[in-house]
């Protein structure tokens, strides 16, 4: 009986570590955000009760429609650059891992340049570029011989910011794909050689099958991670042209941290857009996974 | 079963021991200061977002300050400087925590209003006669700057930072230096030639909205009437905007298009342009106190501090928070450390900041650093704007991106202004609801 | 000898690859890896002018002609950061790496027992928990900054090291990651090693762990490297310099390097090179992870 009893509570050992430190920094603050999202808060004066006041701004319900007509721009903004961003972010690097990864010598010098970008901090990246990509006197726009305002007008701002994050982002991927498809069991691929299968063929019938719980990991993670782009457009564009790349996390970060510390509206704000991403996120995972496993 | 066991105390002394570094570790250092307060003096925490060369003789001034006064007063003044807007949020976060809260914060003036509305600053009450100062002593605008509408004095003044001129002396010389924006114009036109350009006007958020902010002040406009009414789609105001509009659109252009963040620096370090515009920090910079006979020269903004201009400026002041400077003896050692550093502010000068109070000016080493002239002419006839108003930073932002529409042709001038001043007003319906 | 061997192979492998595939495929493949060379390339140079830049004079930086090697190569940027007595570089970069390790330590044993009962063991409510945890990467971070802190503050943990370790090792990602490698393990391992009569610590501790070294490597750096670029919540929860982060640190400075490339990207060249050597010196399990598979599956 009593041993029946402790072999049921090993998993829960096993998951109590984790379980301490997500509840106490990850469901407090989550709580704690859903409460501060019905009041109207700047920290230092008292909290006021604002009942669902914070959420019928966001949805236009009251007041100008300013502060709801900025939001869902930039939530628009933040779509853009997930329904962009991702994809790129998934197939470069599975198609440079794919490259290098069976490659040992290959593999073993050009992982460190991909990945390179990525250590660096966004901050650093985003100097680098706001130099690289200055309209009359950047290295670029000297090698083009042309003056292309890449971070001052439409579209370019946003070319430069989808290029720079490809940029940085590639090598965090691509490291994952090839520690995954190291581990695909060579056997396969032999006996794949043997049957007569191609590159393009393996690649699809062997490679992509096995790493599938890697695939499945980036595609949620980037896209999460795209939905939570701030400093790309913080530091390279400011927001700008004509608040033009201001994303959904930029104005959740203003309002909390901005002139007048809006506390309680930034909370619903990552309320509602936490809805929305957890929407996307299941969609795309679903869309995606299914077709990989039909 | 054995081995069961064996896991199991594994496992639970693994978690023991995390639960045991949460709570033990706590114990383990005090915050740097606490441990001396009980060594019978008073610890005041002082914090500023100065991260340049100014933040580095900030921090000299109070180790001198502790060295010079700490016995006398029976306290310690420590620093922590962390950039400006990381250092608004850590005032907010350590609210409540009053062991490592600040006492005295210095910040820029145009926050006092916003700050003050929400209960943080501590009235500055009795400073003058404490201290024995009065407005004479110091630069008006910086000395007003820390007034609120409502009368009461919460900020006590640093410095001025006013916006001037840089020239490169290789393009143009002494004498063909504009005093007036009509000649500044004409000036970069005649030099706008063979790839080098007048002023490269910056079109992303920048020094333009200062600059334009310049002309509104000199030509009497403001960003708010008396009733916190935006106002700054003027008429003079469309004018003004429509005058830099042209430096980069206009019939004769002396600005490249789309120049962003820092390409104004770039295109001047290189010597393709004749004017650069930015702050006294950039003295440091370009090293001007160390090498007068450089090539890089720096006179007042046009139309800035003959009679009857103005211009638009910055101003460091220093604050007390309400929930730490809760008593009179904490309040008075505030106010002695900030009169010292305020009497020692040639060091302050040397970190690329204009010095608040008069009599610093009269000294022959001030006198000597001749790069800080132009800054200090212009710091005497200075304006800050309207930021008794608490939302005036919010303005001032709407008038940032205005600027940058029009500097981008997104929209013409007065359409910029026009749709600044709307987007104001639905802002802050919103925010009053 | 040796040389001559692999030598003498490589020209019999190409003979029998030339065999076996068509000009097609063979265009083709090449055409990819110079696709590769070209992608590489893009992203290098960047990079490679970036580091570059900290050996060069700022009058160099900015010059109207473009150079990517230095003219002059200085390393008065690196020594200006070095010898600046306002900027205590090795306490920081000590605290850096004393936080980076013990999260990097403590992160991959919480979330590796995590990963393994989520994805190995039966147990109750196992998916509504894990994607309750899941669901938590939703919220913005940026909003947990102040229920963090008073959080950290109530612990009394202001100005510690393990202010800046333990908010993290609530964190999903890694646990889920692990959970993805965990769940592509065959079953057959556990079942054999049960019938060997190991207990789940040791199935735990001498199979799934070890076959998971190249993904517990990833995260390693990668935590490695959250933990290091981190600089806002590094300078929320400390109050005094001597506790800071390199990265915080160095953005108390930042302003006076402002326009400044040459030192901004001394600065920046620096604070990589630990997770540059990170990353290095990892990379090498990678391959340990091919001999480990490669006997298995079936």
């Amino acid at each position: 009986m009593k041993r029946f009893n402790l072999k049921k509570a090993v998993p829960y050992l096993f998951l109590s570590p984790y379980m301490v430190f997500f509840i106490v920094f990850g469901m407090v603050p989550l709580v704690l955000c859903i409460v501060i999202s019905f009041t109207k808060w700047d920290y230092a004066s008292p909290m006021e009760w604002y009942g669902l006041n914070n959420f019928k701004l966001l949805f236009g319900a009251i007041g100008s429609g300013k502060v709801s007509k900025d939001f869902w721009q930039a939530v628009l903004h933040t779509l853009l650059f997930v329904v962009v961003e991702t994809p790129i972010l998934i197939i470069i690097p599975l198609l440079l891992a794919t490259l290098i990864a069976r490659c040992k010598a290959v593999r073993s010098f050009s992982m460190g340049f991909f990945y390179f970008p990525t250590i660096l901090s966004i901050t650093t990246v985003c100097i680098l570029w706001n130099f690289l990509l200055d309209t009359n006197s950047g290295i670029i726009n000297h090698l083009l011989g042309d003056t292309v305002p890449w971070l001052t007008q439409m579209p370019y701002a946003w070319m430069s910011i989808f290029f720079m994050s490809t940029w940085w982002g590639v090598g965090g991927n691509m490291i994952l794909y090839v520690a995954a498809i190291v581990n695909v069991p060579q056997e396969l691929i032999e006996a794949s050689k043997i049957d007569g299968a191609g590159a393009f063929k393996r690649f699809f019938i062997i490679i992509l099958p096995s790493i599938k719980t890697t695939l499945i990991y980036t595609i949620i993670t980037t896209t999460i991670g795209s939905f939570n782009m701030l400093g790309q457009a913080q530091v390279l564009t400011a927001g700008g042209p004509n608040n033009g790349t201001r994303t959904a996390m930029m104005i959740i970060y203003d309002t909390a941290f901005g002139g007048s510390n809006n506390f309680g509206r930034a909370c619903a704000m990552a309320l509602v857009f936490g809805a929305i991403m957890l929407a996307f996120t299941i969609a795309s995972y679903r869309i995606q996974v299914r077709n990989a496993e039909d | 079963m054995k081995k069961m066991n064996k896991i199991l105390s594994v496992l639970l002394g693994f978690t023991t021991l995390l639960c045991v570094a949460l709570v033990g570790c706590s114990g383990e250092e005090e915050p740097v200061g606490e441990k001396s307060s009980g060594n019978g003096f008073t610890v005041i925490r002082f914090w500023n977002g100065f991260t340049g060369k100014d933040g580095e003789t900030m921090d000299r001034i109070v180790a001198n300050f502790n060295e010079e006064m700490g016995e006398q007063y029976n306290m310690k003044v420590y620093v922590d400087k962390i950039p400006w807007d990381t250092l608004f949020t850590k005032i907010t976060t350590t609210s409540s925590n009053l062991k490592a809260a600040p006492h005295i914060v210095a910040m820029s003036a145009s926050r006092i209003s916003n700050m003050q509305s929400r209960g943080i600053l501590k009235e500055l009450d009795g400073v003058e006669e404490y201290l024995g100062v009065s407005a004479q002593d110091y630069i008006t605008a910086a000395w007003n700057g820390g007034v609120l509408s409502n009368g009461k004095r919460y900020g006590f003044p640093l410095d001025v930072h006013p916006t001037a001129m840089y020239y490169n002396k290789d393009l143009i010389s002494e004498e063909e230096i504009p005093a007036t924006w009509a000649q500044f114009t004409e000036i970069c036109k005649a030099k706008t030639k063979d790839g080098v350009y007048g002023w490269a006007v910056p079109s992303m958020y920048s020094v333009t909205k200062d600059i334009f902010l310049n002309m509104l002040y000199t030509s009497g406009g403001r960003v708010f009437d008396s009733n916190d009414k935006a106002i700054f789609n003027s008429s003079v105001a469309v004018e003004k905007l429509t005058n830099i509009y042209d430096y980069i659109h206009g019939e004769t252009p002396v600005s490249p298009k789309d120049v962003g963040a820092g390409g104004d620096f770039t295109l001047f370090t290189q010597g393709k342009s004749v004017f650069y515009f930015d702050g006294p920090w950039l003295i440091n910079t370009f090293g001007l106190f160390d090498n007068p006979e450089s090539n890089i020269g720096v006179a007042p903004c046009p139309d800035s501090i003959g009679d009857g201009q103005t211009n638009f400026a910055g101003s460091h002041q220093f604050t007390l928070m309400s929930n730490t400077v809760t008593n009179d003896n904490i309040k008075n050692l505030c106010y002695v450390f900030m009169k010292y550093v305020s009497e020692h502010s040639y060091d302050w000068a040397l970190g690329g900041q204009v010095p608040a109070l008069k009599s610093i000016h009269e000294s022959e080493n001030y006198k000597s650093l001749a790069a800080l002239k132009p800054f200090t002419e212009m710091a005497y006839k200075a304006t800050l704007g309207e930021i008794g108003y608490k939302y005036w930073y919010e303005g001032y932002l709407n008038v940032g991106v205005a600027v940058s529409n029009a500097c981008s042709k997104i929209s013409s001038p007065k359409d910029a202004l026009d749709t600044g001043v709307r987007d104001f007003n639905d802002w802050l319906e919103d925010e009053l609801l | 000898m040796k040389f001559d061997v692999s030598k003498r192979s490589l020209k019999s492998r190409w003979l029998e690859y030339r065999n076996n595939h068509s000009a097609k495929h063979i265009i083709v493949s090449v055409a990819l890896y110079l696709a590769l060379f070209l992608c590489a390339m893009v992203i290098l140079l960047p990079s490679v002018w970036a580091v570059m830049t900290s050996f060069k004079e700022e009058t160099a930086v900015l010059d109207a002609n473009v150079t990517l090697f230095p003219k002059k190569w200085i390393l008065d940027n690196y020594k200006d950061i070095l010898a600046n007595h306002n900027v205590p570089i090795f306490t920081w970069f000590w605290n850096s790496l004393k936080i980076a390790v013990t999260n990097v330590v403590l992160y991959l044993l919480i979330a590796s027992m995590a990963a393994y009962a989520f994805s190995r063991l039966k147990f109750k409510g196992r998916e509504v928990l894990f994607w309750i945890a899941m669901s938590s990467m939703m919220i913005p971070g940026v909003i947990n900054i102040i229920p963090n802190y008073v959080i950290i503050d109530k612990l009394g943990l202001v100005d510690n090291m393990f202010a800046m370790v333990l908010p993290g090792l609530g964190g999903i990602g890694g646990v889920f990651l692990l959970r993805q490698f965990m769940k592509n393990i065959p079953t057959s391992y556990d079942e054999s090693a049960r019938i060997d009569g190991a207990n789940e610590f040791q199935i735990y501790f001498k199979i799934i762990v070890p076959l998971c070294i190249p993904v517990l490597v990833t995260l390693a750096i990668f935590t490695f490297q959250g933990s290091w670029n981190d600089y806002v919540w590094p300078l929320i929860v400390t109050n005094s310099a001597q506790s800071r982060t390199l990265t915080a640190g160095l953005a108390t400075f930042s302003g006076s390097y402002a326009h400044q490339y040459g030192k901004q990207m001394a600065g920046a060249v620096l604070s990589a090179l630990p997770i540059l050597l990170v990353f290095i010196f990892g990379q090498k399990y990678f391959i340990k992870g091919i001999s480990i598979s490669g006997g298995v599956k079936g």
